[in-house]
C-alpha cells in the first residue's frame, strides 16, 4: 500500500496542494476527484517524480520514501499517463511506447521482433487502431491517449496512474480501456484515476479521493458517493438539485443557419447533409474516427470538401480560409489543446481575448482597459481558477486551460459556433455552466454544431442529433429518440428503434 | 522537500527579467571598461556607444518582429541595408537635393525585397534560412553590378548633419530616430491588432489557425515591413558614415540576430519584445567596444563574443516541458 501524508506544494503565490492526502491499496481502483484546479495533476506529477512537494510525506507500505526524479519514481513501480501526454509528436508510436525501456540484442542494437511483437501485443489488447510506426502527431487525439495509456502499461507498473486519459475517449475505447483496467486490477495493481466523467466512476471504481482546493475533502468506498454527495465534496455548497430542463429547440422554424448538402471528403466523409437552424444546438455523435472532425472542419474553411455545398445565413458558403469562416460569423472551438487551442506561451489574458484580436483590420487599436476587462469577466463568469491575469496560460490546469479557449470562442458573439469536443477535461459544474451559456446564446439566436466523443453531453444539450458512421449519418435523432441506448446502437451502425431515415 | 539550488534561483530570476539583465549586463560590462581603461569615460566615447546601438537597434527592428512570427530568422538584413545605402549614397552625391527621393527609394526597394522574402517563406514554403540567405546573396551581387565594385559619391552634408550632430554635445542626434521608431514599434506591437496577432501566431501558427488568424497574410506583411526598416535603416547608416563600400553594412545580419536574441527572443517565435533588442544592442555594443578599447586583436574578439554570447544564452534556457 502506497501513502502520501499532508503533501505542500506551491508554485509562486499559487497553492496547488496544501495538506493533500492520497492512498491506494493493491489490487482497487480509486478514483481522484476534484474541481479544476484543486490540485489532482499535481499530486500525480509528485508520484511521477517530475514536480516535488515542498512538504509531506510518502510512504510505501509503511516505510518512508522519496521520490526525487521519474527514474525514482519508476523504481517503486509508478507509470503514469500524464494528462499533458507525455509522447513525442515527432516520433512512431511503437518508438514512443518503448522509449526508454528498449529491448535490445547483445551489442546494444534494438531488438526489432521483440519490441515490435510487445508493441502489437499492447496495442490489440487496448483495440487502440493506428499503425505502430504511424507518427504521434498523425493521430487522432483520442488514439494519442491510448498510446499514453499502452506506454505506461507497457512498464508492467504495480501503480497505475491515469490522468484524465478518458477525457477525450469515445463509448468503445473507454469500454476496452476499462476491460483493461480490471484485468490489471485482478493482478493486484493499483489503479488511480483523475477523471471528471462521473458516469466512468461508478462504472470501474472502487474507492474515491475528493480534493478541494488542494486538500483533500473526503476519502472512502464508492459506496459512501452519490453523485450529489461527490459534488457536495468538490464545491464544499450544496446545490438544490434542479432538473436539467431537457434540452428543447428554440429554433423558430424554417430560420437555416447553417445547410450543408452531400458533403464529400475522401475517404472519411462520403455525402453528409445536414441543417443547423438559428437558436438550435445540433450534435454529432459517433465513435473515434467516423469523420466528425473532418467534418466539422471543412464548414470552417479548414480542410477543402471534395464535393458538395454548404450555404451559410442563405447565402453559399465557400470558405478559402479558416479566416474567412471567422469574418462570417463562425467560430471553432477545439478540445485538442497542444494543436488547436491554446497558446501556451502567451498570458491568460491574451489567450482569452484571441478571438478579438482575429477580428477587424490589422492596424485597428486594441484597448489595454477594454482588453482587461473582456478577460477579467471571462474569469468569473468561466470560474477559471488563476493566479494572476498576465501568467502564462501553460501556468494553468488542464480544466482551465481548455475554459480560456470556450470563453475566447463565445466572446466574439459569432452566429454559429462549431464545437469539437470542447469540455474535455472541464469539471462537472463548469461544464453545466458552460452548458447553460450555450443553452442562453443559442436562445438569443446563435447556432451551435457540437461533435463530442461524451454521450452524456450530447443529450444533455442538443436536441437534435446526427449519428455519423464511416463517415455517413447512420441515425438523425430528436425528440424522445435521443436515448443513450439508441445512440450507442447507432455508434456502431445500427439503426435506432422507432426506426427513421437518416438525412435531411 | 529540497531547496532549489542557488543556480536554479539565479537562472529563474534571469528567465523572468530578461531586458533588466540585458541592461544590467551592459552596465556591468560598460564597468569594467572604465574600470580598466579610466580615460574610456569621455563624452565622445559615450556618444559613439550612444550612436552605434541605436544604429543596430534600428537594425534590429525588422529583425525582432520576424523572429517574433516564429518562421525563422531573416539573413537578408544586412544586404538590404547595405544596398539602400550605396544606392542612396550614389544619388544624393554630397548633395541636398535627392535627400526625398532617397528616402522613397530606400523604403520602395526595401518593402519590395521583404515582399520577395515573404512570398518564398509563405507560398513556396521554403525555410526562411534559406529563402533570406539566398536574397541576401542576390542583393550583395546586385551591389556590385550596380557599383561596378567601386561605389562613388557620399551622403547628402544635411543628412549627415542630421544624423550625426551632438545634442549637448553627448546625445548623438541618431539616437532620437531610434527613440521614436522605438515608440512606433511599441504602439504596433502592444496596441494593434497587427501586434496582437504577431505573438499569438508566433507562439503557435496551429492555434491561430483555428483562431482564425490569416497566419499567412500576417507573415508576408511582416517580411514587408522588417523590408521597409532595413531600408530606411540601410539609408540612416548611409547618413552616418557619409562614405560607404559594398557590402559594408552585411554584418548587421548576425549582430541584429545577436541583438534580438540576447533581448530575450525565442528563435521558435511568440517572445520577444523591441526593448529587449535595444537593449541586447546596448550589450553587444559595449562589450565590443570594451574589447576595442583593450586592444584585444579582432579574432579574439569575436572569439569572447561567442563565448559571451553562449554564457548569455545559457542562463536563459528555459525548463524543459513536461515529458517523462
Ligand atoms: N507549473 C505551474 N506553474 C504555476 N502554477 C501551476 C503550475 N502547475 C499547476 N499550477 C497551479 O496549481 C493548481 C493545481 O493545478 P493542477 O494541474 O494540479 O489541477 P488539476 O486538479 O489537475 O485540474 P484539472 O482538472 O483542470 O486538470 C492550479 O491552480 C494551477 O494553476
Ligand atoms: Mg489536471
Amino acid at each position: 500500500m502506497f501513502e502520501m501524508r499532508s503533501i505542500v506544494k506551491h508554485f509562486g503565490s499559487v497553492k496547488a496542494l496544501n495538506g493533500a492526502c492520497l492512498s491506494v491499496k493493491p489490487g482497487e481502483i480509486r478514483a481522484l476527484l476534484g474541481s479544476n484546479g484543486s490540485g489532482k495533476s499535481t499530486i500525480v506529477k509528485i508520484m511521477g517524480g517530475i514536480v516535488r512537494a515542498n512538504a509531506g510525506e510518502l510512504l510505501m507500505d509503511g516505510v518512508p520514501i522519496r521520490i526525487e526524479s521519474a527514474a525514482d519514481s519508476r523504481s517503486f513501480g509508478f507509470a503514469v499517463a500524464y494528462q499533458e501526454l507525455s509522447l513525442l509528436p515527432q516520433m512512431s508510436v511503437i518508438d514512443n511506447i518503448m522509449l526508454g525501456h528498449e529491448y535490445t540484442r547483445r551489442g546494444g542494437l534494438l531488438d526489432e521482433k521483440r519490441r515490435r511483437e510487445s508493441v502489437r501485443g499492447l496495442l490489440e489488447r487496448l483495440e487502440i487502431k493506428c499503425s505502430p510506426d504511424a507518427l504521434v502527431q498523425n493521430i487522432s487525439p483520442s488514439e494519442q491517449s491510448m498510446v499514453e495509456v499502452a506506454k505506461a502499461l507497457s512498464r508492467e507498473p504495480k501503480f497505475l496512474l491515469l490522468d484524465e486519459v478518458t477525457a477525450s475517449l469515445h463509448h468503445d475505447e473507454v469500454e476496452s480501456l476499462f476491460r483493461v483496467l480490471r484485468e490489471e486490477k485482478a493482478k493486484g495493481v493499483s489503479i488511480l484515476i483523475v477523471t471528471h466523467r462521473m458516469n466512468e466512476i461508478y462504472q470501474v471504481c472502487d474507492s474515491a479521493t475528493i480534493f478541494r482546493n488542494g486538500a483533500t475533502a473526503a476519502e472512502g468506498p464508492m459506496s459512501r458517493f452519490p453523485l450529489n454527495e461527490v459534488i457536495y465534496h468538490m464545491t464544499g455548497t450544496r446545490v438544490k438539485e434542479e432538473a436539467a430542463a431537457a434540452p428543447r429547440s428554440t429554433a423558430k422554424g424554417q430560420d437555416a443557419l447553417l445547410r450543408v448538402e452531400h458533403l464529400t471528403m475522401k475517404p472519411k466523409v462520403s455525402d453528409i447533409s445536414l441543417h443547423v437552424d438559428k437558436g438550435e444546438i445540433v450534435g454529432i455523435g459517433g465513435l473515434e474516427g467516423q469523420g466528425q472532425a473532418e467534418y466539422m472542419k471543412a464548414i470552417f474553411g479548414d480542410l477543402t470538401p471534395d464535393a458538395g455545398e454548404m450555404w451559410f445565413e442563405g447565402r453559399q458558403l465557400r470558405l478559402k480560409d479558416t479566416s474567412q469562416a471567422v469574418k462570417r460569423g463562425i467560430s471553432y472551438i477545439s478540445g485538442d489543446r497542444t494543436k488547436e487551442s491554446v497558446f501556451s506561451l502567451r498570458t491568460i489574458e491574451e489567450n482569452l481575448t484571441a478571438g478579438d484580436a482575429a477580428l477587424g483590420g490589422v492596424w485597428s487599436w486594441v484597448s489595454a482597459k477594454k482588453i482587461r476587462k473582456m478577460a477579467g469577466d471571462a474569469v468569473e463568469r468561466y470560474q477559471i481558477k488563476i493566479g494572476a491575469i498576465t501568467d502564462s496560460a501553460s501556468s494553468l490546469s488542464g480544466g482551465n486551460q481548455q475554459k480560456l479557449a470556450i470563453a475566447r470562442g463565445i466572446a466574439v458573439g459569432p452566429k454559429l459556433l462549431l464545437l469539437n469536443d470542447p469540455t474535455k477535461g472541464v469539471d462537472i459544474n463548469s461544464r453545466n455552466e458552460i452548458h447553460k451559456i450555450l443553452r442562453d446564446s443559442s436562445a438569443e439566436g446563435m447556432g451551435v454544431l457540437l461533435v463530442s466523443s461524451d454521450t452524456e453531453e450530447l443529450l444533455g444539450i442538443c436536441s437534435r442529433i446526427y449519428v455519423f458512421y464511416e463517415g455517413r449519418v447512420v441515425a438523425e435523432l430528436s425528440g424522445d429518440q435521443r436515448t443513450e441506448e439508441n445512440i450507442v446502437r447507432a455508434m456502431i451502425g445500427g439503426a435506432p428503434e422507432g426506426r427513421e431515415e437518416a438525412g435531411t | 522537500m529540497k531547496h532549489k539550488n542557488f543556480a536554479g534561483s539565479l537562472q529563474r530570476f534571469v528567465q523572468g527579467h530578461v531586458v533588466f539583465m540585458a541592461f544590467l549586463m551592459a552596465l556591468a560590462v560598460f564597468c569594467v571598461n572604465i574600470i580598466l581603461n579610466p580615460r574610456s569615460l569621455n563624452r565622445n566615447a559615450f556618444g559613439s556607444i550612444l550612436a552605434l546601438t541605436s544604429l543596430l537597434a534600428l537594425s534590429g527592428a525588422g529583425q525582432t518582429m520576424v523572429v517574433i512570427t516564429g518562421s525563422g530568422i531573416d539573413l537578408s538584413a544586412g544586404s538590404i541595408m547595405s544596398l539602400t545605402a550605396i544606392l542612396s549614397v550614389q544619388l544624393m552625391n554630397g548633395a541636398n537635393q535627392h535627400i526625398g527621393l532617397c528616402i522613397v527609394i530606400s523604403v520602395a526597394l526595401g518593402a519590395l525585397l521583404g515582399l520577395c522574402n515573404g512570398i518564398g517563406v509563405t507560398k513556396i514554403k521554403l525555410p526562411s534560412m534559406i529563402i533570406t540567405y539566398a536574397m541576401s546573396n542576390v542583393i550583395t551581387r546586385l551591389q556590385f553590378i550596380v557599383t561596378e565594385g567601386k561605389p562613388t559619391g557620399s551622403a547628402a552634408p544635411a543628412l549627415s548633419a542630421a544624423l550625426s550632430y551632438r545634442v549637448l554635445g553627448l546625445f548623438p542626434a541618431i539616437l532620437f530616430y531610434c527613440v521614436v521608431l522605438s515608440v512606433l514599434l511599441f504602439v504596433l506591437l502592444r496596441h494593434m491588432k497587427y501586434g496582437k496577432r504577431l505573438y499569438l501566431l508566433g507562439d503557435s501558427h496551429s492555434v491561430a489557425h483555428y483562431t482564425g488568424i490569416a497566419n499567412d497574410r500576417m507573415v508576408l506583411l511582416t517580411y514587408v515591413l522588417a523590408g521597409i526598416l532595413y531600408g530606411v535603416a540601410g539609408l540612416i547608416g548611409a547618413g552616418y558614415f557619409a562614405y560607404v563600400t559594398c557590402g559594408m553594412l552585411d554584418v548587421y545580419t548576425m549582430r541584429s540576430i545577436v541583438a534580438v536574441v540576447i533581448g530575450g527572443a525565442v528563435l521558435t517565435g511568440g517572445k520577444g519584445t523591441y526593448f529587449g533588442t535595444i537593449a541586447g544592442a546596448l550589450f553587444m555594443v559595449v562589450l565590443s567596444n570594451c574589447l576595442a578599447v583593450l586592444s584585444v586583436r579582432d579574432c579574439v574578439q569575436n572569439i569572447i563574443m561567442g563565448l559571451v554570447i553562449i554564457g548569455v544564452l545559457t542562463l536563459y534556457n528555459r525548463d524543459k516541458s513536461v515529458r517523462q
